[in-house]
């Protein structure tokens, strides 16, 4: 394939003068700031918010490429507001930021509220422009590796995800691995896909389709959380929130997490070429990693900006990798480049019929250009906007209890029209209160609901394509690769350990996440 | 007995315990955790027992069907419930009557919330949460009523307008 | 008390705020804001606040269905703003329940539909709900099934495909973006009946969306995709061995199953449906608004950009279509236990 993507007819640079018209910044300035503010509504993501907004963008009459930029802003902005709910209210707007809260939600409770927006901005700033880097110079090499990645090799990335994050059991591994087994019991819940069966649904046509991930995500986060403060406050305790005493990281700081934001933004990509996993299980991956390799003091889950920088990059960065298996065989990897693969096709382009990037150069390289424009206006818009976030930090509980719980409630609903679901959410609020409090972590919980159905459907594929040959999951060097890397990241810190101090750290004893 | 929650999720009929020292002692140190055991020991027994249920159809072939990983699932889980009723973790502090009292108030009217909201519409239904939640968390009603008020109400008018997302007009239909 | 009256005060301001901001975009049934979409065509009915139900998340078929529609409706000022719901669940069934219980007698309501829709109605998973007992519009705009397998497939015609099946049913691996009974197994379902071979001997593998289980064809994991001709159009990794369609499509160099000799066709129709209990006044003008939009221009471009083919079908005709189809799913689902009691 030729391959000299930066000498073409139309490149990057015409992308970026095709995109930097005043009108379009304009749009680009428009759309992060509504993104942002759609984004910060639980269980309004990047998908629903692309998804409602493109109509409307339609009837503006717009060009193609001032549509992809606006598009294209509103996609970071409502990814980087249901960042800023996870940090500041523990409220994860969306799969991707589940993580987020772990970390970020300690800081805001710290008084490091806006230290935790910032990196988490300029960590996503770094991780788009290296994932659209890594996007030109190895979209069509690793679109046959994309190929080359079956059912074997996805569960395969499955056992490996379990392994990274198994530092997020807690203190208590008995718990930790109740947690997770339950995670994957709920993810059960529905039609099975490889023969139709109903499984769990006691008869509720809703459940068919299984739990929804970001109901039970903000039942267990924000919904026990209020229920938390609300013992705290009948205790008397204080339950105020410290003052943020800066609101954007110091250069020390920002040298502290650039080892995180690069890791993260490697490991996001990679994950998000992959197609089907996306970006979720990058920011669960690079989290369980960075807190691996990286927690030699035991600050993970402590309020550590490295457990914002991490996967606030990876999620970035799976988005942007998530491109390559899009442009290259219009495979939409993750429910966000579906909605794009269709917006695409609206314009005339389609995505996987030869390529696009000799096809449709312009329209390619203007949203290539569009994703580096709307990275950089939301970082220049963070400057205004954290202050202006960490200011939701003063409202008082009082009324900051109730507004958290209108806007999951309704967030949720507006979506789905169903009050199912909020009662979903209480019954998960009430469990995830009562697991807090027997020091149950919250968090497998969520990855066993993220991965158990792709762990099942993918061990049953496997099988099934295989005539029930077991060996599949270790035919070729992709799974042989995978296998080796499990053992790696189970073993290798407790090695590194013994080699550095001779003292072995219990992991499970003395990480204490507070989820 | 008395100061566990017994699985409930409500579990009012701890909140009658007058010890207010914040980790229990005796005997029943263990209680919460054991509890918790048995809890998850009938939820794996039920989970295996429910495959018996599924209805299948003439596809339900290939090497593993769709009971074999709930089966290993409830298996293990029944497993880590048999280790944690075993080897308990000491009970948390689970505070006075005070407390069971406003967390069960707040639990309910969250329910409540949920199944008066077609009816009642966004705005009245939100507004009373709103306001009993805040009053829980010992807010002064004379600010709760009107802040709450305009909240929902501008909640309304982005999601109506500006996202095109009906929320239920009820009783005040509002934009 | 006087921060009674106070509030009592603000409450009354809100409210006239409120009535104020509310006449243009009106939803709350309020009877003064008929006047406001009265520039809609005259006649005897004019929908005061319509609504298109996707029975599903949003970015998936059905919400394309009620976002195109519905903005072509309201753009050539057949309607006024209409309002896109998603209520996923159940594949449309939780959609389907809430209409039936709580809206059926609306005027104002339409709700988006497929074959998927006839599907679930034929194997009874939409609990205690027949297909009659909605009122169905039309449909406008067709997708077609497509057997595809990768270029350097073992099978070059579509009759080697055939041949290999008929010698051992259960060699060739067959794949697609949905469960035994699906849409997308559906065709395989079909073929098989023609063919006079057991579908439950065919080896079928399920995948989330049609997406991925064309990247499983490309990498080997199956050898037969049934998708359809949107997914696959100009992909030049695929072979298209037939297009399940009468005619063949513009620009896909393939043949169709009529053509080859067979007479199974599949087309995944994008249309429009009723809750039962809607007036005759108003069932006409949405039969008529649609028929509208799909002789308009914007239609054939937003159509042609989907990938879909024209259809015009449309009252009566769809409705019959669609019972129709319904009827000859249930015939088919029933030996193999894929309806539900």
């Amino acid at each position: 394939m030729d391959f000299n993507l930066l000498l073409m007819d139309f490149n990057l640079w015409d992308g970026f003068v095709q995109a930097l018209t005043l009108e379009n910044l304009i749009l680009a300035v428009i759309g992060c700031l509504l993104g942002t503010l759609i984004g910060v509504l639980p269980g309004i993501g990047p998908i629903t918010g692309v998804a409602i907004l493109f109509p409307i963008t339609l009837n503006l009459g717009l060009e193609d490429a001032s549509t992809l930029i606006l598009l294209a802003s509103v996609y970071y902005g409502t990814q980087y507001g249901g960042s800023t709910t996870s940090i500041l209210l523990n409220v994860p707007g969306e799969a991707s930021s589940v993580v987020t809260t772990i970390d970020g939600y300690q800081m805001a409770k710290q008084g490091r509220a806006g230290q935790a927006l910032a990196i988490s901005a300029i960590g996503s700033f770094i991780a788009g422009i290296g994932a659209v880097i890594g996007l030109m110079l190895f979209g069509p090499p690793l679109s046959d590796m994309a190929t080359n990645f079956q059912s074997p090799e996805k569960f395969m990335v499955v056992m490996l995800a379990f392994a990274t994050v198994s530092s997020l059991a807690g203190k208590s591994l008995i718990k930790g691995l109740l947690a997770v087994t339950l995670g994957v019991m709920l993810a059960t819940v529905g039609n099975d896909l490889q023969t139709g069966v109903v499984r769990y649904t006691f008869g509720e046509l809703k459940l068919q389709e299984g739990l929804d991930f970001v109901i039970i995500a903000i039942g267990l986060f924000a919904v026990s959380e209020v229920l938390t403060l609300l013992e705290d406050t009948v205790r008397g305790e204080n339950v105020v929130f410290e003052k943020a005493e800066r609101i954007w990281v110091s250069f020390k700081e920002f040298m502290f997490s650039l080892g995180a934001i690069i890791r993260g933004s490697i490991v996001g990509f990679f994950i998000g070429v992959l197609p089907g996993t996306g970006a979720s299980v990058a920011g669960f991956m690079s989290y369980g990693l960075e807190r691996r390799f990286s927690d030699r003091d035991g600050t993970f889950g402590k309020g550590d900006i490295r457990g914002v920088a991490a996967p606030e990059s990876a999620n970035n960065a799976a988005a942007g990798g998530s491109l390559v298996p899009l442009f290259t065989l219009g495979i939409p990897g993750s429910g966000t480049t579906a909605v794009l693969l269709g917006i695409l096709i609206s314009m005339g382009i389609r995505p996987g019929s030869g390529n696009v990037f000799e096809d449709s150069p312009e329209l390619i390289w203007t949203l290539i250009a569009s994703m580096f424009i709307g990275n950089a206006i939301l970082l220049l818009l963070n400057f205004p906007l954290v202050k202006v976030f960490v200011q939701i930090l003063r409202i008082p509980t009082w009324f900051l209890m109730p507004v958290i719980l209108v806007i999951s409630y309704i967030g949720v609903y507006s979506v789905n029209n169903s009050s199912l679901d909020i009662t979903i959410m209480t019954i998960f609020g009430v469990l995830g209160y009562f697991m807090r409090k027997m020091d149950v972590p919250l968090a497998p919980i969520l990855l066993g609901l993220i991965l158990g159905d792709d762990m099942e459907q993918n061990f049953r594929r496997s099988l099934l394509a295989d005539d029930g040959n077991y060996l599949t999951f270790l035919n070729g060097p992709l799974n042989i690769g995978l296998a080796i890397a499990v053992v790696v990241v189970l073993f290798l810190p407790q090695i590194l350990n013994k080699i550095r101090g001779g003292k072995i750290k219990d992991e499970f004893a003395d990480a204490s996440a507070e989820v | 007995m008395t100061d566990m929650p017994q699985g409930s999720e409500q579990a009012p009929q701890s909140a009658d315990q007058s010890d207010p020292s914040p980790v229990v002692s005796g005997p029943n140190r263990f209680a919460s955790d054991r509890a918790l055991g048995i809890l998850c020991l009938a939820l794996g027994i039920w989970y295996v027992l429910e495959t018996r249920n599924f209805v299948l159809t003439a596809f339900t072939t290939g090497p593993i069907g769709p009971k074999t990983l709930p089966i290993l699932l409830g298996i293990a889980f029944v497993g880590l419930a048999l280790i944690l009723i075993f080897k308990p973790d000491e009970s948390p502090d689970w505070g006075t009557f005070a407390v069971w009292s406003r967390l069960a108030a707040v639990v309910t009217t969250s329910f409540l919330y949920g199944q008066v909201l077609q009816l009642m519409g966004f705005i009245v239904a939100s507004t009373v949460l709103s306001i009993v939640i805040g009053l829980f968390f010992r807010g002064p009603i004379r600010k709760l009523v009107p802040l709450s008020l305009g909240f929902t109400i501008a909640v309304a008018f982005v999601f109506n307008n500006w996202l095109e997302l009906r929320l239920p007009p009820g009783w005040w239909g509002g934009f | 008390m006087r921060a009674l009256r106070r509030v009592f005060i603000l409450v009354l301001t809100l409210a006239l705020v409120a009535a104020a901001c509310g006449d243009d975009d009106a939803d709350g049934g309020a009877d003064t804001t008929a006047a406001a979409t009265t520039e809609a065509p005259a006649g005897p009915y004019v929908p005061t606040s319509p609504e298109c139900v996707a029975p599903s998340d949003p970015g998936g078929g059905w919400d394309f269905t009620c976002r195109t529609i519905g903005g072509l409706f309201e753009s050539m000022g057949l309607t006024g703003n209409v309002i896109v719901t998603n209520q996923p669940g159940g594949g449309g069934g939780v959609a389907f329940a809430d209409i039936a219980a709580n809206r059926f007698d609306e005027d104002d309501l339409v709700i988006a539909a497929s074959p998927a829709t006839a599907i679930r109605f034929a194997q009874n998973r939409y609990t205690g709900l027949e297909a009659d007992q909605f009122r169905w519009i039309g449909a406008i705009g067709a997708d077609f099934g497509v057997v595809a397998v990768t270029q350097d497939s073992p099978f070059q015609t579509f009759d080697e495909l055939v041949a290999a099946v008929r010698a051992d049913p259960g060699a060739t691996v067959f794949g697609g973006g949905s469960p035994p009974g699906g849409q997308d197994h559906f065709k395989v379902l079909l073929l098989a009946v023609e063919l006079g071979v057991d579908p439950e001997a065919i080896p079928w593998v399920a995948y989330d969306g049609g997406g991925e289980a064309q990247n499983a064809l490309l990498g080997g994991e199956i050898e037969v995709f049934t998708g359809d001709v949107s997914e696959t159009f100009g992909n030049e990794d695929l072979r298209i061995l037939a297009v399940m369609a009468e005619d063949r499509i513009e620009g896909m160099d393939a043949p169709t199953t009529i053509e080859l000799g067979y007479t199974t066709i599949f087309p995944i129709w994008r249309g429009l449906l009723a809750p039962g209990g809607m007036s005759d006044e108003a069932y006409d003008f949405w039969v008529d608004a649609l028929g509208q939009v799909e002789a308009s221009d914007e239609w054939a471009e937003a159509r042609a950009g989907n990938g879909l083919s024209p259809l015009r079908l449309l009252g009566d005709d769809f409705q019959a279509f669609a019972l129709d189809a319904v009827a000859s799913f249930r015939t088919l689902s029933e030996p193999f236990g894929l309806v539900a009691p």
